[in-house]
């Protein structure tokens, strides 16, 4: 993914560079990959978490789904 | 921000983050697939190449916004507006750890679902690392100009401090909410 200076450029990616875009975030948040940080999110294993990692990492979930 | 239909509302959304961004960075927000345009539901924007180096030091900026393109019910030119349902600004040091960070996320599984802050640097002997500190809504354009006074960060443009009002001042015509007590509930979002 390259960087540009267009003001106002946006990319907006297909799904396939979403869910990349989530794996590794995910990875780098949490050390988990981004389908067993939504399989947990499902299950609820984050009901309620207090972890402001796993809130930013949620934020961007609409990446991957 | 509205537009006349949902592409224009989304790039009246996102244009003055980008704007705001480039005060700092040359980095470009990418947005989630159907995010230019896809009615009634939720997207994400964030930086394309994840946190973004601010200085020699290591400090880093790292952001995600969740945001929906709505109709509101006017014609014309405001017709649709994107409204944002959740955001995360936070500062990293070089080793990626959270120093300081901006959040409100009212969605299902959040513990604490008004806009609040987490000053991770503070002793976790007399405050747990995982507090919030309640704040009012942030604006990227709060955090940006944050980033350039308090913390020195070198910026990409001269009319930065023209280019943050203006947009500070778009933000506060069009929001929907500022107060804590005036967020939208999970129930609602």
């Amino acid at each position: 993914m390259s960087s540009k200076t267009d003001q106002s450029d946006v990319v907006e990616l297909t799904p396939e560079q979403g869910r990349e875009l989530f794996d590794r975030r995910a990875r780098k948040l949490l050390g988990i990959t981004g389908d067993e940080f939504l399989a947990r999110w499902d299950s609820g294993d984050f009901m309620n978490s207090d972890d402001p990692k796993v809130s930013s990492l949620a934020v961007l979930i609409p990446f991957t789904r | 921000m509205p537009g006349k239909n949902p592409t224009d509302a989304f790039y009246a959304f996102q244009r003055p983050l980008q704007q705001d961004l480039s005060c700092i960075t040359r980095d470009i927000v990418v947005t989630s697939p159907g995010g230019r345009h896809e009615l009634d539901s939720v997207h994400s924007l964030s930086l394309a190449g994840g946190p973004i180096l601010l200085t020699a030091e290591g400090l880093q900026l790292d952001m995600g916004l969740q945001y929906e393109i709505i109709k509101t019910g006017e014609t014309g030119k405001m017709a649709y507006r994107c409204t944002t349902r959740a955001y995360a600004y936070t500062f990293l040091n070089e080793e990626d750890n959270a120093l300081y960070a901006w959040h409100w996320h009212p969605f299902g599984n959040s513990s604490y679902v008004e806009p609040h802050a987490h000053p991770f640097s503070i002793d976790p002997r007399l405050l747990p690392p995982r507090a919030h500190f309640p704040t009012g809504r942030t604006s990227l354009e709060e955090v940006v100009r944050f980033a350039i006074d308090q913390l020195h960060v070198e910026v990409l443009r001269d009319d930065w401090d023209k280019v943050l009002a203006l947009n500070e001042a778009k933000f506060e015509l069009h929001r929907s909410w500022r107060d804590p007590h005036e967020a939208p509930r999970p129930a609602s979002a």
